[in-house]
Parts: C-alpha cells; structure tokens; sequence
C-alpha cells in the first residue's frame, strides 16, 4: 500500500511487553518477538467509532498474515485487523482482560490511538505465559498525548487531529476500569508505517536571517514544523540533536584571526570552520565546538539559554574585523585588507547522528543543506579585539566602525533524506582535508559557456572515501553552473566522476561549464563535502 | 646619472620577466575549408578562484587567408588587431578577439605566454589562466572547424598552471602547437652588477678625461 503525499514508508518490527500508563517502546529497542508481515487481499470499511469515542475509523480486514515467532515458539495470525496506513498492530495480553484496554501507537507528538476488546477466537499464546488472551484493537485514530505521555482525559475528534504523523513507535496499555499500576500487555509491531518525513519536518523551519543593530548583527532560528519538538525532529531525521555549522569562505589578508595553537593568521579560501579546532585566540575561554557552531556537549547535555530550548535551535553571531578596510588593522600591524574585501560565510542546520556523543567527530556531522551564506565588512571590534563567532549578546565597542553585514543566499530546503536512500557514507565536510583549486576557463562560442575543471586533492594523512562533491558557495550573481549534478544549500554543486578514494597527496578533477551572460569575472568559495547529499 | 641607473635596472628587471615567456608556434593547414567565410576566436581568462595575473600575445600572424577586420575585434583586456600583435591579459572575465576571416590554405602564428602567473608564481593562487583558439565555418562563429571538439569548438586551449608551466590541449588534426623553447639563459645578477659597473667606470672616466 502506499503512502499519502508527504509520507514515507518505513518498515518497522519492535516488540515488548508494556506495563500500564509509562513504558514506551521505540524504534531500535531489542526485539524479543518478531513478526513477518505477508501482504495479502485488504478490505476497509468505515464506520462511526463507538466506546465513547467520537468520529469515524477506517478498520479493514483481510487475508494477511502475521507470523510470529520467539525463541522455538512460532505461531500465526490468520488475518489481522486492524490496519492503518500499511502497518499491522497486533498487541495481545492484558492480564486482567476483559476490561477494555487502550493502546496506543504513535511518534512525535501526535500518536495514534486505539482501542481493544475483542478476543481472537483463536488467540495467538504468548509463550510461558498463563491466561494471556489475544486482542483485536479495531478503533484506532491519532490523539496527542499528553506531555507526560498519557491520553487525554477527553479524546479529540478526528478532524482535529494529525494522521500524518507515526514517525516512531509507542506503546502503552492503560486499563479503564481498574488496577492501573498491575496490568501489563505484551505487544509486537510489524509492517510499514507511514511516516512523516524528515523532510516536512526541518523544510521551512528556518526563520530569517534577520539583521539588527545596524547590520552588524545576524540572527536565525530552526524551530522544526508540525510542532515537533527539536528532540522529536532529530529522531525523525536519524539525529540526536541539531547545531549549526559554519564556514568560513572568505578571509581576507591581513587576518586578526588565529586558532588557538597556531600564531599563523587565517585566512581564507581555503575555507575553514568557524571556530577552528580549539577555537580562536580572542575568546576568552576555551572552544571546544569544532566541528560545530555551538559546543555539542553543551547542546548535548540540556537548553543553553542563548542556543536552544526545546523547540527552537538559535543563531547569532557579530563579527568585526578590525583589519578590514577602513578597520584600525588591530593585530595586523596597522595594516587593512584592501577596499572590497569581506568576511564571507555559510552556516547550514547540521545533526548530530544517532550514536555519536560529544566530543562529536565531524563524520557524525550531518549537513541539512537548510542555512544561508552572508557577508560582512564591518572592521569594528568588541571587547577591544576583533572577533567572528561573536554570539555574545552584547553590543560592539564603542567608538565607530563602519560596514555590516549582507545576506547573499538562504535555503529552507534540505537534501537529506532518512532513511538514507543509498550507501554511501554520511556526508562529510572536507575543509582542512581536501584543496580545491581551478583551471582557467576557456569561453566557447558554441556552447556559449566558459568551461575550465575544478581540482581536489587530499591534502590529509588518510585516505578519504568518496564519492566527492564540490559546492559552488557564493558563486557570482547571474551565473549558472550548467554541468551541475544538483543543488545543496541553495547552491549548485558537482560530483567529481569515477572517483571512490582519494590516498593521500591524490587528486581528481570535475569539468565545470558556466553560463555568465555578463562576462563578468566568475567566482564562487569551494565546499568540498564526501557522501551523498542524499 | 641616477636616471641612467634606474633604466639599466628596469631593463635587468623586464629582462627577467621576459625569460620566462613560454611561447608557441601555431600552424593550420586549413586547405579543407579554404575559401570559407568563416571567423577566428581567440579568448584568454582566468579561473574562478584568485588567478595570479598573465598577458598572452599573438605575434607574426601570417595567411593567405583574409581577415575582415571588422574591427573593434576585442572585449576585456585586448589590445592590437591582428595581422598585427594582439595583446590579451587576464584582468578581466572575458577577454577575446574574434574577427570574421575568409580561410586560405593555411594560417600561423606565435603565442607568447607571460607575466607574474608564469615568471614567478606566488603558490597561493587557486586558479590559473586558460587560453583558447577556435576556428568557424560561419562569421557568427557558432558552427566549429577543424576540430573534434564538436562540443565546445575549441581547436586547442593553453592552460597556465598553479606551478607557472603551461598544457597545451590540441582537438585539431590541423594544427600544429610547438612549443619554441627560449634559450635565453637567465640573467646572472653578478654579470649584471659587472657589466653595470663597468659601464659606470667607463662613462665616469670619459667625463674625466673631457674635463
């Protein structure tokens, strides 16, 4: 069966035994009964809910199966019902029955509910357990729970609710009648479930950049849709969290900046993340985000005030280059880059995968593609020094500077799929790993392009798994990039061809063709990345 | 006197610069479309990254064929028109001279290649500088000759690389692109100094001996 509109189909099986009111059983839990689904011949019918319950429900009988087995035990289901959106809920076994009894089955925060008091004539037995009768739940709607995840003491009606959701299973039984804390019922989960993706949730849930204090200041916020929580989000996406991640483009000579470690200035291209590894001279204490924005073990650990809280991921950043043209060249001898030259940055929504824990490897680094690109030429200083990966709330010295930022590119539209649609390795940023540098490009008449290749070499120790993609960030208003495979954060991007490795000191080279009706210079800041954008 | 030592400097210095000028001899044997009303192109830009800076010159431009020189011929940094030297450099995106031309049976001519990108390159550039020679049968230069680059339509291209050496990329059975090696040895700075010096003494002497 497939899926609505927007739903993707995930194949599920999760078993356990619940006890009344607080055991959750998700996606990933050991599975101690498994359940095969044999699709067969589905009939629905819809009919007006009873028990109290207001609206309608679809149940659909069949010739299905359900094959169980556990340990040497094995038996079948001859036909189960109900049935929703392609999943089979098959939960047997309150101990206390017949009250009825009220499970429900869900994700995020809508769950589906339904409720049960029909006996198998032939109930499946759950092995080594004495008086366990099958159930048949065949009333079943989505209802949000409870913040403590309870039901409602009043049950929505249908229309008021979201069916789309069921991202991740939940089960519980609560007994009506009596006996809350004893009863306990085992259940088993098999089948697809329409899911939504994690898509509909982060796509458009970007607001902004917005600028202020002059255009000295840029701020952002992810708050996920459908009301997800950012914890909700993530495991729909595969995370288990989100942060930002941000690179540096541009950077120009003379720089104020330096990593911790390092009395060489940086400068960019080649890009590089903001903060550096170890983070920035100037900050006063120590940084330990890399290879994020945010210090994942903050964002590990709980809400940080000025970076997220249960729904929303923050962004803000200030920076000053006092070295910028115009700037008092602070720690660059008094000398100032040259009029034009800018600070260019890309911050995208990354996740941090499933299983990775602070400190956080940048190969559980998942890059959305969702953020924006802006500039800045403000030569100021806060605190007496010049600073990027400002987030402090407070405003810039007084005194002066001139220049703010500009906001070249934003993108609320993620790439990324889950459950990953191919094998590749997650995607992977490559700044510090991986040179890119540029032929000429020759203009041909016939085409009415200018074509060159773009080059990258593993400037590592390790040899780095492909396949390899180049981002064109920033490239020049008014140009295309006609030969691109796709786009990722809003910019074009190539897969460098026939590659799978690159050794150490190896390179590999992706023809590009640009259309430029101007004739203008083309430019653009090289991102490589290795994985797949989707 | 302090004028005559700062040209003796310049001259050491365009010397230099001079030396390692890469230079091409280019020849087309263009019989099979001889009589064509066709066009020349011939472009020389830069990369998309930071390019260091090149010039390119076309010299000695010789054919039994005729230019139409339906001229202004260039777009960018170009100045000349051929059959006389053209001068392209990178300073621009686009720099090209294309100019109608009414094929013979052959055409040739040199490509000199110099400049910073290739006399003393700076290792933090990331692009180079690509030149680009193309033939067509049509006078809108949209319908290629003499090439198997059907695509594209180039007949050869020259790269200048990141190290300051040059490839050539030849789609053209007709052309011919031979690199015309300089022998010109570098100028040594003590030979210079000498020379230098005793161009002083000996101009210092006569004006001595005259008063």
């Amino acid at each position: 069966m497939g899926c609505a509109p927007g739903l993707v189909a995930q194949q599920y099986c999760v078993s356990g035994t619940a006890t009344s009111g607080d055991s959750f059983f998700r996606v990933g839990d050991p599975v101690a009964i498994t359940a095969m689904v044999t699709p067969g011949t589905v009939s629905c019918t819809t009919s007006p809910l009873t028990n109290g319950f207001n609206g309608s429900s679809t149940t659909c009988t069949g010739s299905d199966t359900i094959n169980m087995t556990s340990g040497s035990q094995s038996w079948t289901v001859p036909y189960i019902n109900p049935f929703f959106n392609g999943s089979y809920i098959q939960a047997y076994g309150e101990t206390d029955l017949p009250d009825p009894t009220i499970g429900y089955l869900g994700g995020g925060f809508t769950i589906i509910a339904f409720q049960g008091q029909t006996a198998l004539a032939s109930p499946p037995q759950q092995p080594g357990a004495s008086a366990i009768v099958g159930v048949f739940f065949y009333l079943f709607y989505p209802v949000n729970l409870l913040a403590n995840g309870t039901l409602p003491s009043t049950i929505p009606t249908p229309a008021a609710v979201n069916s789309a959701a069921s991202t991740y299973i939940q089960f519980a039984v609560s007994d009506v009648s009596d006996d809350i804390a004893n009863d306990t019922a085992s259940f088993s989960y098999a089948g697809q479930i329409c899911a939504g993706t994690c898509a509909s949730a982060i796509n458009t849930a970007l607001s902004g950049p917005t600028l202020a204090a002059g255009n000295t200041l840029i701020n952002a916020t992810f708050t996920p849709a459908s009301g997800y929580s950012l914890a909700q989000a993530a495991q729909v996406c595969g995370f288990v969290n989100f942060d930002w991640q941000q690179v540096i483009t541009s950077l120009p000579s003379p720089s104020p900046y330096k990593q911790v470690g390092n009395p060489t200035p940086l400068t960019a291209p080649p890009p590089f993340l903001d903060p550096p590894p170890r983070g920035y001279t100037f900050e006063l204490t120590a940084d330990n985000s890399y290879p994020l924005f945010y210090d994942p073990a903050t964002q590990l650990v709980g809400p940080d005030l000025f970076q997220e809280d249960t729904y929303t991921l923050y962004f803000s950043d200030r920076p000053g280059d006092s070295c910028l043209f115009g700037g008092l060249g602070l720690a660059c001898g008094g000398l100032t880059a040259p009029a034009g030259k800018q600070l260019a940055f890309t911050t995208h929504l990354v996740g941090i995968m499933a299983g990775c824990t602070a400190p956080v490897p940048i190969t559980c680094v998942q890059d959305t593609g969702i953020g924006f690109s802006w500039a800045s030429t403000f030569n100021w200083t806060s605190g007496g020094v010049s600073t990027t990966k400002n987030t402090s709330p407070s405003p810039p010295d007084p005194g002066g500077g001139t220049g703010g930022i500009t906001i070249t590119n934003v993108n609320t539209i993620t790439t990324y799929n889950y459950p990953r649609s191919n094998t590749s390795p997650p995607l992977t940023l490559l700044v510090g790993q991986v040179s890119v540098v540029a032929s000429g490009l020759a203009y041909s008449r016939v085409s009415q392009t200018f074509n060159g290749t773009v080059t990258i070499t593993n400037i590592s120790g390790n040899t780095i798994a492909g396949p390899f993609q180049i981002v064109f960030d920033s490239l020049t208003a008014g140009v295309t990039l006609t030969n691109a495979t796709s786009k990722f954060g809003g910019w074009s991007y190539v897969t460098v061809p026939t590659v799978e490795n690159l050794a150490p000191r190896q390179s590999a080279s992706a023809a590009v063709q640009f259309r430029n009706p101007s004739n203008g210079t083309i430019n653009f800041a090289p991102v490589p990345y290795s994985g797949s954008f989707n | 006197m302090r004028q005559r030592a700062s040209l003796l400097v310049a001259s050491v210095l365009c010397f230099g610069s001079l030396a390692s000028a890469d230079i091409y001899d280019v020849t087309v044997d263009t019989s099979s479309i001889s009589g064509t009303a066709g066009s020349l192109d011939f472009n020389f830009n830069p990369g998309p990254l930071v390019s260091q800076f090149a010039s390119l010159q076309l010299l000695n431009f010789t054919s039994d064929g005729t230019l139409a020189g339906a001229c202004p011929c260039g777009t960018g940094d170009v100045s000349g028109q051929l059959p006389a030297t053209v001068t392209l450099d990178n300073g621009t995106g686009f720099n090209d001279y294309f100019d109608g031309f009414t094929f013979g049976t052959t055409l040739s001519f040199d490509m000199s290649l110099y400049g910073p990108a290739l006399s003393t390159p700076d290792g933090i550039s990331t692009s180079g500088s690509t030149f680009a020679f193309s033939m067509f049968y049509d006078t809108a230069g949209t319908i290629p000759a003499l090439t198997t680059d059907t695509t594209d339509g180039f007949a050869f291209t020259v790269d200048v690389n990141l190290d300051g050496s040059t490839t050539v990329t030849n789609y053209s059975a007709q052309t011919i692109v031979a690199p015309q090696t300089i022998a010109t040895p570098e100028p040594n700075l003590s030979l210079v100094t000498t020379v230098l010096t005793i161009a002083l003494l000996v101009f210092h002497l006569r004006r001595r001996v005259r008063s």
